[in-house]
């Protein structure tokens, strides 16, 4: 039977500090992503049809669809619309109905019709993500291994 | 063959047995814990997978995640049902993996759990919001905290006096929650009281607006169809027949969850513009509203309300167990590890991880809590594969009793580690970045556990059940 590892105890104090590490550890790893406004993917402008996409006059973009709709963000984030009409925006009449029996008018159904995600990424950023999570589990086996063998020698003794 | 005298009790360091949490739960407890803490999911959460691929894309993903946790259950039955004790997928590691990965696993439910707590509580709110403002209260004149720590406090009272009565609750409120699905969407399929029928066709239901790209990205919130499921597992040590109980509890409650899925997508997506359902916080709640029906507004406004309940009260109920665990393991303070000396429950960790969620419910931060909650519930289920190769290497079929046996081994831990992949690729589509810090709070957690707290944990002790020698060691 291999020795049996006595621990040490922990103190008060040290058990509070314990917790706290953990719970600082987790605000700090919400927190971070915010604070770097890196949380969340990025929508970008989106209108039915062929679009093109030109800068508006006084900064800011507009965005034209082959249908006449043209959405207008100026540089202060402000959004108007040309030729905003439900057909325009690719809606049929059973969309535009829930629309209005949900309580929505045509703008602000606009804001949310015209924005997408942009699924584009990287594939070196994607390849390194995977890497860091297979890098991590193996860490994870490898070291829980070593700490196994120590479990398993008390529990059962040393040898099989 | 080797019998299981499952044990996650100690004795004290007097050497006195310690109080053991009290074996009193029965298969609808485990129904009403597995599905109490997932089924807010419909309610709220799920549509944010049709912001991400549209109604279809959404369906798809909720399939595809379906079968995921279909692997996760069958997995967890069968390890569960012979690592009988507190912690669950905690308990899981300690005995097929090592001390570390155990430290992480109880990490991931502690968190999953208590975010998701924090996410319902912040649902909650909303509800009291909503519901006081369609009454005739000024919009944002109301402040739901008070309701909200009310609520809280009422659920950590229940936690705190006894296991068999908050979970004969959430049996309640989870069947009135799911009672209220099936009736809307009778109501909707049937005509009855709804004053529209279902549109699918018509609102463009049967298009990929982002393509394939956009079903993968979906995945991300599909999950929170199911999130939480696994947690049935916390309950090991407490139900009477754990062989029989944990089994028949969670494979009943993923039916239900599939069933409620389903039915939810249904209803909604036949009302209402994927573009708006992929943002609205309460989606059945509005499909309600769409009717004008006063009877249906109310049993969906209720049942909404049960459901952020049940599944905070789940949740306080799973990650208390596993934060309890792992005092009692001294992974962290021996403090937690305290069993409430006439209710018999882990009564310190409750009371320490409420006020917790409710923080980070009052914080409003409820897209990066969601996601913490779910990317701590992904690295779980990762593990589970790892889990189930171990456990069948180090004890094979023929050298341990077990509960349950999965059939088909290895083709879900297979799928399951595959459809993991497939779900960080999503996740790092649409939450990359915080996907990485998650990873960094990971590391920098295991680091510190192996350089500062491994040396206060007891060797021996790590192993409770009576099994022979694992193979290979």
């Amino acid at each position: 039977m291999a020795k049996r590892y006595q621990p040490p105890q922990q103190s008060g104090v040290g058990q509070a500090r314990d917790a706290l590490f953990i719970l600082v550890l987790t605000f700090l790893a919400l927190w971070i992503p915010l604070e770097l406004e890196l949380a969340g993917a990025e929508k970008v402008d989106w209108l039915p049809g062929t679009v093109t996409v030109a800068e508006a006059p006084e900064g800011g973009s507009i965005v034209r669809s082959d249908s006449g709709l043209a959405k207008i963000t100026a540089a202060d984030g402000s959004v108007t619309y040309e030729n905003l009409t439900w057909e325009n925006l690719g809606q049929n009449e059973a969309m535009q109905a829930q629309w209005e029996k949900l309580g929505v008018g045509i703008e602000d159904a606009a804001g949310l019709v015209t924005k997408r995600y942009d699924y584009s990424f990287s594939w070196i950023g994607l390849l390194a993500t995977l890497a860091a999570i297979a890098g991590y589990f193996i860490f994870l086996v490898r070291q829980s291994d070593r700490e196994y063998r120590e479990v398993i020698a008390e529990k059962f003794g040393n040898g099989s | 063959m080797t019998d299981i005298t499952a044990s996650g009790a100690k004795a004290d360091s007097a050497g006195k047995p310690s109080i053991n949490l009290a074996k009193v739960l029965g298969p609808i407890h485990v129904w009403a814990l597995g599905v109490g803490i997932v089924l807010v999911g419909e309610f709220m959460g799920w549509n944010l997978s049709i912001e991400k691929g549209g109604a279809l894309g959404s369906i798809i993903a909720c399939w595809i995640v379906g079968l995921l946790y279909t692997c996760v259950a069958m997995i967890d039955s069968e390890v569960t049902s012979t690592v009988a004790a507190a912690g669950g997928q905690y308990t899981q590691a300690k005995h097929t993996t090592g001390p570390l990965m155990a430290f992480n696993v109880g990490l991931y439910l502690v968190l999953a759990y208590t975010m998701l707590e924090a996410a319902d509580i912040f649902v909650f709110g909303d509800l009291v919001r909503i519901a006081a403002e369609n009454l005739g209260a000024e919009p944002g004149s109301v402040d739901a905290r008070p309701f909200v720590l009310l609520a809280v406090s009422v659920l950590a009272w229940l936690n705190y006096r006894g296991v068999f009565m908050a979970l004969s609750v959430n049996f309640l409120i989870t069947a009135v929650a799911f009672a209220s699905i099936v009736i809307l969407f009778v109501a909707y399929q049937f005509g009855i009281g709804t004053g529209q029928d279902l549109q699918h066709q018509e609102l463009g239901m049967g298009s990929l607006p982002y393509g394939w790209m956009g079903v993968l990205a979906a995945f991300q919130f599909a999950i929170w169809y199911y999130l939480g499921i696994e947690g049935t597992c916390q309950a090991a040590e407490e139900v009477r027949s754990c062989g029989r109980s944990l089994p028949l509890g969670t494979m009943t409650g993923m039916i239900t969850l599939l069933i409620a899925a389903a039915l939810t997508w249904y209803v909604c997506s036949g009302v209402m513009p994927w573009e708006y359902l992929g943002l609205t916080l309460a989606p059945l709640y509005d499909a309600s509203l769409m009717t004008g029906n006063t009877v249906l507004i109310v049993l969906l406004w209720t049942g909404t309300v049960f459901s952020a309940l049940a599944s905070a009260n789940g949740c306080i109920n799973d990650a208390a167990r596993a934060w309890f665990s792992m005092g009692r393991d001294r992974y962290l303070p021996q403090f937690f590890a305290a069993v409430h000396p006439k209710y018999r429950t882990p009564y310190r960790a409750i009371l320490f991880l409420i006020p917790i969620a409710a923080s980070f419910g009052f914080l409003q931060l409820l897209g990066p809590v969601i996601t913490f909650s779910i990317l701590s519930g992904l690295l779980g289920y990762t593990f589970m594969p790892i889990n189930m190769f171990r456990f069948r290497s180090k004890w094979p079929l023929d050298t341990i009793k077990r509960g349950y046996i999965h059939p088909f081994h290895p083709l879900p831990s297979i799928v399951l580690i595959t459809l993991c992949a497939a779900t960080y690729v999503a996740v790092y589509l649409g939450f990359g970045t915080q996907l990485l810090a998650m990873m960094v709070f990971y590391v920098v957690a295991s680091v510190w556990f192996v350089l500062f707290r491994y040396k206060f944990v007891r060797r021996g002790d790590q192993f409770t059940m009576a099994w022979p020698r694992p193979r290979g060691y």
